[in-house]
């Protein structure tokens, strides 16, 4: 009779203890999603203690990433201007569109390896990829909304509260939250799967054009669109002249430095061919025009890279071979995975590709 | 017998974990010149401008407390946005110390918060105190409506940011205090917003109505509005 206490306390413990997990498993947590590093690859720059991969904040990303609500009147999401199959550039457009029939003044450029990229934008004006998709949204010119209305519009919603809540832990839908899950389905858009990195790996070989290419690559190209994401991230005067209309001055804008006037990132080489048009107001049509610029057009001044002074001697011969090996960095599969596709489109098998 | 000494001493022990010291509140008052701040009033600056107040904001972090021989205790860690149309903002609670000498508080927000992704609570984005043209936090805002504005419906907006050198927008206030035996547990602060135009560097609006980057007029700016401050009284 005296364990008669001892027995109670201990069968009111075990069922608080069973209540518990069985709590414990109605809160599944979420599956984490390991990125892979290509092999040959450095390190990524983005911090994943801080945000780690999951399935569910992944799929939240897409869902966001393709979502008009984003923009004030409904009509602009992310993937508008960033198309998969354009490597989420603005595929053809020279200025990237904005709500209300409006241009901005710079060229959206391709979505990939961002996991690599420290700073963003073409000036290096975002310094964090979980904040890049707050410049968009509240860009007058472009989606035109307040994050507090996004935040609002996604509260609202039943589906995002469940999905958020999938990917957290709990329903709260806050900017860091909405940060973090666009930035996870970015991170794994990965291109490397062209043909360039299929030779690297020695699974294939380049042909006579593309191999001669790659050496005219690497002696005239590569010093800033180094391998292997092809470019190095800093920026860079090309000896592009100042637009008259966009008086777009690029780096100076951020650091207040003359000797950064019209300094632009470098952009990544890979997808080159589907990811015209080029620079960052768009205004070559065709590589044929870049060759150009580099060959004979570029207007070297006071600020121009010292690479290029006497700028890029190229015979039409190493153009052509040149084009041959830049066509190699195009990747396929990622530009048709349906990983990355609007969350409800069936992927088309015949991409608007079009090579000028 | 025993049993009596074990129920002390449960007492005591559950007393002295529940105890905690009182805390240290600290009051921002808003003035300007010589006169409580009112936001439909007029004002007239040092370069004889008018002018209106419509809305001021501010951060401040990193508050620490430094003693007579100099030691520096950390009063809290936290971001405050202290909101002059939100009153609740205008009191905030930090850990007491005894014999402070020098109350000492960051403007802004720390270097590294700007370029690790989003933050929440008093530093989430929508509070309106992050540039999202580019990355980093407004340290200090402050709109209003001046006569002398040549700028559409006469108004005039500095928003003070940047956290980069050479256009560090950051500041720091070093606050006296007058010696005192007891730990204080008040202390009221004097924000002057007449000193935006004149502590340092004269600004008129009619020149210089926005401020919108970092570069030299928002140092400029920063470097008056750390100017505002002083202790008014301790208790």
């Amino acid at each position: 009779m005296q364990y008669v206490k001892t027995i109670w306390v201990l069968s009111i413990t075990v069922l608080t203890c069973t209540g518990w997990i069985a709590l414990e498993k109605g809160l599944e947590p979420p599956k984490p999603v390991k990125l892979i590093v290509p092999k040959g690859w450095p390190s990524p720059v983005y911090d994943f203690s801080k945000n780690p991969l999951t399935e569910a904040g992944i799929e939240l990303g897409r869902q966001l990433f393709y979502d008009e609500q984003l923009s004030k009147d409904g009509t602009i999401s992310c993937g508008s201007c960033h198309q998969q199959f354009g490597a989420f550039n603005s595929y053809d457009h020279p200025l990237s569109h904005g709500i209300n029939n409006q241009l901005t003044t710079r060229n959206a450029p391709g979505l990939f390896n961002l996991a690599w990229q420290k700073e963003l934008m073409w000036d290096g004006a975002i310094l964090h990829l979980d904040q890049q998709p707050l410049a968009p949204i509240t860009a007058e010119n472009e989606m035109g909304e307040t994050i507090e209305n996004v935040l609002i519009k996604l509260r609202n919603n039943p589906a995002y509260k469940k999905m958020f809540k999938a990917s957290f832990g709990d329903e709260t839908i806050n900017t860091q939250r909405f940060g973090k899950a666009l930035s996870q389905f970015l991170l794994t858009m990965i291109s490397s799967n062209s043909k360039y990195d299929k030779v690297q790996k020695g699974e294939d070989r380049f042909n006579a054009s593309e191999q001669v290419g790659y050496g005219i690559f690497k002696t005239k190209c590569a010093q800033c669109h180094a391998e292997p994401l092809f470019t190095d991230y800093t920026y860079r005067n090309n000896g592009v002249e100042l637009d008259p209309y966009l008086k777009d001055l690029g780096r100076m804008a951020i650091t207040g430095n003359a000797a950064d006037s019209l300094k632009f990132k470098v952009p990544s080489l890979r997808n080159v061919q589907v990811s015209f048009p080029y620079a960052h107001d768009g205004r070559f049509f065709s590589l044929m025009n870049v060759f150009e610029h580099y060959r004979n057009n570029m207007q070297p001044g006071p600020t121009t890279d010292p690479l290029l002074k006497n700028k890029i001697p190229l015979s039409n011969f190493e153009i052509g071979q040149l084009r041959a090996f830049l066509y190699t960095l195009t990747d396929s599969m990622f530009l048709k995975d349906p990983k990355f596709a609007a969350p409800t489109a069936v992927i088309t098998n015949i991409p608007p590709l079009d090579s000028h | 017998m025993n049993k009596k000494i074990m129920i002390g001493c449960f007492f005591l022990w559950m007393a002295l974990c529940s105890f905690q010291p009182l805390p240290l509140t600290i009051y921002f008052k808003f003035y300007f010149g010589g006169t409580i701040l009112n936001l439909q009033n007029n004002y007239t600056t040092a370069q004889g401008e008018q002018i209106t107040i419509n809305r001021f904001q501010y951060y401040i972090s990193a508050i620490k407390a430094i003693d007579e021989k100099g030691d520096t205790t950390a009063l809290s860690n936290a971001h405050y946005l202290i909101d002059i149309s939100d009153s609740l903002s205008h009191t905030i609670q930090v850990k007491s110390t005894q014999k402070i000498k020098r109350l000492v508080f960051t403007l802004g927000v720390d270097s590294l918060l700007n370029l690790s992704g989003i933050q929440t609570g008093s530093l989430d984005p929508t509070k309106g105190m992050f540039w999202t043209w580019r990355s980093g936090y407004i340290m200090a805002k402050l709109h209003g409506v001046s006569l002398q504005a040549n700028t559409a419906g006469k108004r005039f907006s500095f928003e003070v940011g940047g956290f980069q050198d050479p256009f560090n927008a950051v500041r720091v206030a070093a606050l006296e205090i007058e010696p005192t035996k007891k730990t204080i547990q008040q202390i009221i602060i004097h924000t002057d917003l007449s000193k935006w135009f004149d502590a340092i560097d004269p600004i008129t609006i009619a020149q210089t109505p926005n401020c919108h980057q970092p570069g030299k007029l928002a140092m400029q700016l920063a470097n008056n509005f750390s100017q505002s401050f002083t202790i008014a009284s301790t208790q």
